[in-house]
């Protein structure tokens, strides 16, 4: 076999079903020495290898599905991800982010419709942690423009803040799995949306609930959008909105990112 | 391509070559250390760490830095995919660049496997049939590596559990082969060897002696398991999740009368010991390598 095909076909069994490495194809097994020791146990050692050590990554990047599911069905869910979906390069930061996708295509993952949710609340968490880091916009920069003038700033969220909004209380579910069960079980069926950012405004990820006036106005923000023409169509759904707190919280959580652009002043 | 001679004449140096850094032995800076190899004053001479868990950033990179200034670095690849018939990524060649030019290591490696092909990246040191289309293929990788990064980079002996019907030269010759044609260092794992000696049964020793004195940038000592089958044979996988065997101090002592006090390194990824336990078998490795210079010194002194 030419070196391109037995990479091919090796990968293709590596991904298989288990049983796979006890009937490799006769050019396979002609290509590879048996021995005292059975192929299949030589194949298997790397099948473990490979299967179990990126399931153990997706446990330790999913800690929160861990909690919900249980080992056992965690390792169905992990190993037949990483079969479908195995990683596309050789580090592995990102490796899991359909995750979500996956478990809500899952028919077996069906009864638990939260899930999904779960995991992406992981995977921004996980995105967060390991973001380029970007100056962010401090009360200094703020104060140099001109009142009138605040209208036209343009502000964009820095790499490492990201926006979810789910109808489950994914915040309580965390506490309670983070608590090993001790506390209140939510109550997963009260309705409603919630908002939550996910940043790193230093060294620990950071998860803050967020009002759905807040989320509206930072991802319109983040489209591009002036302050001033933002704010205007919020005003005609939130219209106690305080514009003022709004800055100062964002400023304290360093959500947003240092101007760049001349900025009239 | 010419073929090289193996050296298997007994080597007759009075002193050992000098490498960098000055204390030979290292061990692996991992998430349970980090607080403690920066607290504590420990006799190591650097440390080594897996570029791609640093392609991102994140506060572990604080940790890497801090440790920085205390120790050389090593940077231990395991995902350029040498041994791959497609190219290496440029991507990950960015990365590794990135770092190597902020962390400054005396050694960049990576390993005589592959990972990936087409779209799918196997996180596994996957094995090569030893032949000249994989010695060519292997050295079109390694030289692309080199021009990328502007510099010579170690590569390592891999760990293997199956074995090619097709070989057309040992494992040994083709490490000499592959550092002839591509002028990089071999990185040789002593488990590795014993490992692969024990699964596909050739002699060790010879293998190191073969081995050409030149190449050799850097060692490695690792903890086996033995797995066993269903007709109760005895695989040796490569885990590094336990002490170095005797038999591999052995051969240790074996391969540093013929290739000197090269960096060493302690390799240990997982069921994490004691950091004392780890800095143990690093004491360990130093007192083979004094063993062997006093040993030497005596010889010389005659």
């Amino acid at each position: 076999m030419q070196l391109n095909d037995f990479q091919s076909e090796f990968k293709e069994l590596m991904l298989d079903q288990p049983e796979a490495c006890k009937n490799p194809s006769s050019a396979m097994k002609a290509t590879l020495v048996a021995g005292k020791i059975p192929l299949h146990e030589r194949l298997d050692v790397y099948r473990t290898n490979i299967v179990g050590s990126l399931s153990e990554t997706l446990k330790n990047s999913f800690p929160l599905i861990l909690g919900l599911v249980g080992e056992e069905f965690m390792d169905v869910l992990t190993r037949s991800y990483v079969m479908q979906r195995p990683p596309k390069s050789g580090y592995l930061h990102y490796y899991g982010d359909d995750f979500p996708a996956f478990l809500e295509d899952l028919n077996s993952a069906q009864s638990l419709p939260y899930l999904p949710d779960v995991a992406r609340l992981e995977t921004a968490m996980n995105r967060a942690y390991y973001a380029a880091y970007d100056d962010g916009l401090g009360a200094k920069d703020l104060a140099v423009i001109s009142p009138e003038k605040l209208s036209e700033l343009r502000l964009h969220i820095k790499s490492d803040v990201q926006l979810i909004c789910s109808p489950y209380p994914l915040i309580a579910l965390k506490e309670f799995i983070d608590k090993d069960g001790q506390s209140e079980p939510p109550d997963l069926n009260q309705g409603g949306m919630r908002y939550i950012m996910v940043s790193r405004p230093d060294t620990d990820v950071l998860i803050t609930p967020l009002e759905a006036s807040e989320h509206k106005l930072i991802s319109s923000l983040n489209t591009g959008q002036t302050l001033g023409n933002a704010l205007e169509s919020l005003i005609q759904d939130y219209e106690d909105f305080n514009i003022q707190f709004f800055l100062e919280k964002h400023i304290n959580l360093v959500t947003f990112k240092r101007l760049t652009t001349n900025v009239p002043i | 391509m010419g073929h090289i001679s193996s050296q298997n004449k007994p080597i007759d140096k009075t002193s050992l070559p000098a490498h960098l850094p000055i204390e030979p032995v290292g061990i692996g800076l991992r998430h349970p250390y980090y607080e403690e190899i920066l607290d504590t004053e420990l006799n190591l001479g650097w440390l080594e760490v897996h570029p791609e868990n640093y392609f991102g950033q994140g506060a572990h990179h604080k940790f890497l830095k801090a440790a920085r200034e205390k120790f050389q670095l090593s940077l231990h690849g395991v995902g350029l995919s040498l041994g791959s018939s497609q190219a290496v990524s440029t991507d990950h060649l960015s990365r590794f660049k990135e770092l190597i030019e902020e962390y400054k290591p005396f050694n960049i490696s990576d390993h005589a496997s592959w990972s990936a092909s087409g779209n799918a990246h196997l996180n596994d040191l996957l094995p090569l049939p030893y032949t000249q289309e994989t010695l060519d293929t292997l050295s079109r990788n390694v030289e692309r590596t080199q021009e990328f990064l502007g510099r010579k980079i170690l590569v390592e002996n891999p760990s293997t559990y199956v074995a090619f019907e097709g070989n057309e030269m040992h494992e040994d010759e083709f490490m000499n082969r592959l550092a002839f044609s591509t002028g990089c260092g071999i990185l040789l794992d002593i488990n590795n060897i014993y490992v692969q000696a024990q699964n596909h049964g050739f002699d060790a020793y010879s293998y190191i002696d073969t081995i050409r004195i030149d190449y050799v940038g850097e060692m490695h000592l690792a903890g086996h398991s033995e797995r066993e089958t269903d007709n109760g044979e005895i695989i040796l996988v490569d885990t590094h999740s336990k002490p170095v065997k005797d038999d591999v101090w052995s051969l240790y002592e074996h391969a540093i009368k013929r290739f000197g006090a090269v960096p060493t390194l302690i390799e240990w990824d997982q069921d994490f010991p004691p950091l004392s336990q780890l800095v143990a078998e690093a004491d360990k490795a130093r007192a083979k390598i004094h063993k062997v210079q006093n040993q030497r010194h005596a010889h010389a002194a005659e």
